[in-house]
């Protein structure tokens, strides 16, 4: 499914736009994982999760890639069966000497166009993996 | 849920333990398969030595943690700055901690800020950061 390397990636560019349905089965998996109590509404961290994916199915990332940080805010309540559109860009990408940053924007709408949730995510990646893209 | 919203309440903790196969779980329910995570044969060869827990796995068990306090405000309203400080990794046991830092009333909307922690067992912090949840305008707050 990847579409662009990591050494193609640059300040601006924006992933392709990915859909997902916060599935009762999805819901039950990722809760399970996390080991946290049902509700009928899809855990924020499970959305995050899949707009986190919507940009990381789409490039080669370099193996090793770490997450450094992360901002969310929530907007609204989101019942299963939602069907979920997810949005990234990337704002920023600095080469350090010993490490490389992407800093990423996420933004997740409902069907509906409504606001669900958006997002900052900082990424820190091993230089010599990052060259090696 | 809190039974009262005042400044320096600490929350309560939520505690979970990290094995190779929650971290295996955590990928096939996220569909982050990045070997970091589930090779351990790529991970040792990294400067990080083996692998390590998801990020995005450390930061539900503290988004739990807020909604055990907050229950559906924080689904709703809720907002996450955080900093990833030390990986967490298979055998650790994370404690999420929080506290309230602060109440403020805008618009007749109480929006409370918290500071929040997770820790390893041996005290190193996994994650820091601050969170922040609006209210309903009729909960009351104790140091309104």
């Amino acid at each position: 499914m990847a579409t662009i390397s990591y050494g193609e990636l640059a300040p601006g560019y924006e992933f392709p736009v990915t859909t997902h349905e916060m599935s009762s089965s999805f819901i039950s998996s990722y809760v399970k994982a996390v080991e946290s109590p049902d509700d009928k509404y899809a855990p924020p961290l499970a959305i995050a999760a899949c707009a986190m994916n919507a940009m990381t199915g789409a490039v080669s990332f370099p193996p090793g890639i770490i997450h450094a940080s992360q901002e969310f805010e929530f907007f609204r309540l989101v019942p299963i069966g939602t069907t979920i559109i997810c949005h990234a860009r990337v704002i920023r990408k600095l080469a350090r000497s010993t490490m490389h940053m992407l800093e990423l924007e996420l933004s997740v709408f409902n069907k509906n166009g409504e606001r669900i949730q958006s997002g900052k995510a900082t990424l820190i990646l091993p230089v010599q993996r990052a060259n090696a893209q | 849920m809190l039974s009262e919203i005042c400044v320096d309440k600490t929350l309560s903790p939520v505690v979970k333990h990290i094995t190779q196969e929650k971290i295996n779980s955590y990928a096939e329910a996220s569909g982050d398969f990045n070997p970091i995570h589930v090779d351990e044969a790529f991970a040792t060869q990294t400067p990080l030595g083996g692998t390590i827990a998801h990020g995005m796995l450390i930061l539900a068990y503290a988004s739990e943690m807020m909604t055990q306090s907050f229950g559906r405000n924080w689904n709703s309203t809720g907002k996450f700055s955080i900093r990833f400080k030390v990986p967490a990794r298979p055998g650790d046991t994370i404690t999420t901690t929080g506290k309230i830092d602060s109440v403020e009333d805008k618009e007749s909307t109480p929006s409370v800020n918290c500071s929040i922690e997770c820790h390893n067992q041996k005290g190193e912090t996994i994650i820091m950061g601050g969170a922040t949840v609006k209210l309903s305008p009729q909960k009351r707050m104790s140091n309104a």
